[in-house]
């Protein structure tokens, strides 16, 4: 093997190590998606609020395990469900939000939500705060939630 | 003679809307009406005077029970509420909005009265200490609500339907959650068209 065939050799290797290490990067991501993110603005100062999304899924099954907010937005954040049971309405705290690979799952009003509690201030629409999303595969994700009115 | 033929006309017109059967909806009609007319509670903006869950004349009540501590459904609705009378535009001044608590251990007169100001202009917020006065209103709109545990855990579980009720404190619509803004707005024109004839 020639000096030039070997150097040639020890590239090839080097870009295909380098290009698994971005791919790894990614596939770490899991390819996972959040748009449309918003929460309503709320009237109460010691209220709670809620705030939705749209989770589109990777290549591998996955789901959303919890959510946090910088302490001076909400004391507290956990995931919840509104469900229907004998005609009413109430929120149930949830573990987890599956997001099935290559799916959608919508976080909207009257479903799942993203539960602010112990708001320090009223959220004032056109406000935008960040949420940390932790993912059951290690995946997390900063995502801007923007205040709608509501 | 001209006067009759513009009332025969008239008549032909109204035959033939009536011929083409009832208007749809997207709430709920229910048979018979439910009678609210008798209940009333406490309006917390008007000094905690009494309110009857009737309309104003030729007009429309919005009503829903809830608690102002809802980040979900309670506001989702109420913003609806209020899409759905912005787009009638002059015609909402023929429809008042009340809102029920049926959280009153949490839900004082002054945060109700916020909470209802937030979201309408003129609204009623009604609020009653009296578990019995409170249970007999639910029922009379068929509506079922519980509260439970202690704080900060207490889960409040309620009925999240919309209520539209006439004139005569009859029941004429009943929306369930989920129902579109855009749908309870023109389920608003066609009844106040009804209301007028
Ligand atoms: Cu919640």
């Amino acid at each position: 093997m020639s000096e030039r065939t070997r150097t040639a050799l020890m590239w090839i290797l080097g870009v295909a190590v380098l290009g698994a290490g971005i791919w790894m990067l990614v596939k770490d991501d899991d390819g996972l998606r959040v748009t449309d993110v918003w929460a309503r603005s709320s009237p109460m100062v010691d209220g709670a609020a809620a705030a939705y999304m749209n989770i589109q899924g990777g290549a591998e099954d996955d789901a959303l395990v919890s959510a946090s907010v910088a302490a001076d937005v909400a004391g507290k954040v956990e995931l919840h469900e509104t469900r229907m049971v004998d005609g009413k309405h109430s929120m149930q705290m949830v573990l987890g939000i599956d997001i099935p690979a290559g799916g959608s799952v919508a976080l909207e009003p009257g479903g799942y939500h993203i539960m602010l509690m112990g708001l320090v201030e009223p959220l004032e629409p056109g406000e935008i705060f960040d949420t940390d999303l932790v993912f059951e595969s290690g995946a997390t994700i900063t995502v801007e939630v923007e205040v709608r009115e509501g | 003679m001209k006067r009759l033929a513009a009332g025969v006309l008239t008549t032909a017109l109204l035959v033939a809307a009536c011929a083409s059967g009832p208007p749809e909806y997207a709430g709920v009609v229910r048979s018979p009406a439910p009678d609210v007319s008798a209940a009333t509670l406490p309006d917390v903006l008007a000094g905690g005077a009494p309110f009857r869950f009737v309309a104003p004349e030729d007009g429309l009540l919005i009503v829903h029970f809830g608690y102002t501590s809802c980040p979900d459904v309670c506001p989702t609705t109420m913003a609806n509420v209020r899409s759905a009378l912005e787009l009638l535009g002059d015609d909402a001044e023929r429809v008042s909005v009340a809102f029920v608590t049926v959280d009153p251990g949490r839900d004082s007169d002054d945060i109700l009265a916020t909470y209802v100001g937030y979201f309408t202009d003129g609204g009623h917020g009604l609020r009653t200490d009296d578990p019995t006065e409170l249970r007999a209103v639910a029922d009379a709109f068929g509506a079922d609500y519980s509260v439970t545990g202690t704080a900060p855990y207490i889960e409040v579980e309620h009925t999240a339907d919309l209520y539209a009720v006439d004139d005569r404190g009859r029941i004429r619509l009943t929306w369930p959650f989920g129902t579109r803004w855009q749908d309870v707005a023109s389920d608003l024109v066609a009844l106040l068209g009804e209301e007028k004839t």
